[in-house]
């Protein structure tokens, strides 16, 4: 800890017109012209430097000033303040770089918890390009600003910088890995497992008959067996989702023209889903597939690699996924997606559902989904299943 | 090695999009203030910052001035999300080191593009021809 030896001198002017006292080095003579008292600042600063420059004189917009011309007379300047309960909100030093004076100086700083928190701005034009990037390199002052360009923006600057101090001190910072207990973000491993079991004895078990709707899929109609797609899952992560194909080859690219048979309206905020009535591109054998939802059999791949869940939101295609990327309907994509899920069987086969309860109902499960809520949304599915194959 | 992203989003549903659509290229830290980032800011380097900027939030304007008027942080391209775009908005945009607004909803993606071309090898026309065409000064 170093503490000066050269008795201080206080410079502190609370009105703009009250002359310095005799033993007070002036930062300057006050200058009414370089910025109406009126639009005085209200916090106060230790300046460390010569006080006759023209960065000084931009200064004088704060209503409390104190000055010292070198370290070790900020130092006892500023025990003398703290000691009076009138600490600087913050500290300029506006003097050529002394690394080893400048390096003392904040770790005397840093000891003390009071002068830890103070902001310390370094007067970028007094540094040449050396002392600058020296200066950036040894990362001592809180920041390095061209004072005199952004005078008006000190106390602002030195409010956000305090404040991060104060936080960092009491440990409070908040990044989203620390936060997960709010919602979940990751796969339980019980999840996890129960996809994998599912998925491979679906696989298993169902083989034969996959094998029959492909041979069909494709002698019915020209084109692949499977219908791949970009689609987004578990926080907006893209992944390749299969599907039976279930419409004439390249169907995406005429769906703007059928816009007008969509069964939903374009949601609020920007929110929209697209699902066409009667279908025109929809082939015979497809729309069998489709009422019995046998056409997403091959998402039990996606299940297996871990792009998908058994249980999940549905997983969109990217355009419509895009318009969800907002403040309210965002917290959909912390669930994974998914093949069954809440909205479907809260009102599958129902055309009235509104693209608002869907997004609704997609946020509802990813705040509370649990085992408990798993099991009983896949103890629902075949009832929706049934329900909407009569339809 | 990876390049740091520092993501400034108070919506934590938000922040986790974009944590998980960087994450696969970046090295990202997602924090939810700008006192935390601030904090960030002093401990780490980064390559670029995303800041979200929410009409009711004047702790995050006041962030976008403190990268603007830092020696230490004017070199870091910014990228802003933000739920309005009004002419104040992208004024201080223009006078600070933003290169791309995002207004939501936005697709992740084109964030994430917007990420790689900033973080690309250095190529200071091709950020000034960004920064000119999404404010519109072309």
């Amino acid at each position: 800890m170093i503490i000066g030896t050269v008795p201080y001198k206080v410079a502190e002017i609370n009105e703009s017109d009250s002359a310095p006292e005799v033993d007070v080095v002036p930062v300057s003579k006050p200058e009414v012209d370089v910025v109406p008292v009126s639009k005085k600042e209200k916090s106060s600063f230790l300046y460390i430097g010569e006080g006759e420059t023209q960065t000084a004189k931009c200064l004088l917009t704060f209503q409390n000033r104190y000055l010292s011309h070198t370290f070790d007379e900020a130092t006892e300047l500023l025990c003398k303040l703290y000691n009076e309960n009138t600490t600087p909100d913050f500290i300029i030093v506006d003097k050529p770089l002394v690394e080893k004076e400048f390096a003392n100086f904040v770790l005397w700083l840093h000891s003390n918890k009071w002068s830890f928190i103070l902001p310390v701005l370094y007067n970028e034009t007094v540094l040449n390009e050396d002392e600058l990037s020296r200066l950036r390199e040894l990362s001592l002052a809180d920041d390095i600003v061209d004072v005199q360009e952004f005078c008006n923006q000190l106390q602002q600057k030195a409010e956000l910088i305090r404040n991060s101090k104060t936080k960092s001190e009491s440990k409070e910072k908040n990044l989203i890995e620390e936060t997960e207990g709010q919602m979940l973000t990751r796969t339980p491993f019980w999840k996890r497992v129960f996809d994998i079991v599912i998925s491979l004895s679906a696989i298993l078990l169902l083989s034969p008959l996959l094998l029959v709707i492909a041979i069909v899929v494709k002698a019915t109609s020209r084109g692949p067996v499977i219908y791949k797609s970009k689609r987004a899952g578990r926080g907006f992560r893209v992944f390749t989702f299969f599907k039976f194909r279930t419409m004439y080859p390249n169907a995406d690219k005429f769906l703007d023209e059928y816009a007008n048979l969509n069964v939903y309206e374009e949601g609020k905020n920007g929110g929209s889903f697209v699902k066409l009535k009667h279908d025109p591109r929809v082939t015979k054998f497809g729309s069998f597939l489709r009422k019995t939802s046998l056409d997403e059999l091959p998402q039990l791949f996606n299940v297996l690699k871990g792009d998908m869940s058994i249980v999940g939101n549905r997983p969109l295609p990217l355009y419509e996924a895009a318009t969800l990327i907002t403040n309210d309907y965002s917290a959909r994509f912390i669930a994974p997606a998914g093949m069954t899920g809440l909205w479907q069987v809260t009102k599958r086969g129902m055309e009235d559902m509104s693209a608002q309860e869907r997004i609704e109902l997609d946020i509802n499960y990813a705040k509370e989904q649990s085992f408990a809520l798993d099991f009983s949304i896949l103890v629902r599915t075949p009832r929706a299943l049934f329900q909407k194959s009569e339809d | 090695m990876r390049k740091k992203v520092l993501c400034i989003e108070q919506n934590y549903s938000l922040g986790f999009v974009i944590k998980t659509v960087l994450s696969e290229y970046f090295s990202v830290s997602v924090v939810p203030n700008a006192f935390d980032a601030m904090d960030e800011l002093t401990r780490d380097t980064f390559d670029c910052i995303i800041l979200s900027i929410e009409h009711q939030n004047k702790q995050t304007s006041q962030l976008l001035q403190h990268l603007r008027s830092s020696s230490l942080l004017k070199n870091i391209p910014v990228v802003v999300i933000s739920d309005y775009e009004d002419e104040n908005l992208k004024r201080n945009c223009r006078l600070s080191n933003v290169v791309e607004i995002f207004k939501k909803p936005f697709d992740p993606l084109k964030l994430l593009d917007a990420i790689h071309g900033l973080c690309a090898p250095v190529d200071t026309t091709q950020i000034l021809f960004r920064k000119r065409k999404i404010l519109n000064l072309n």
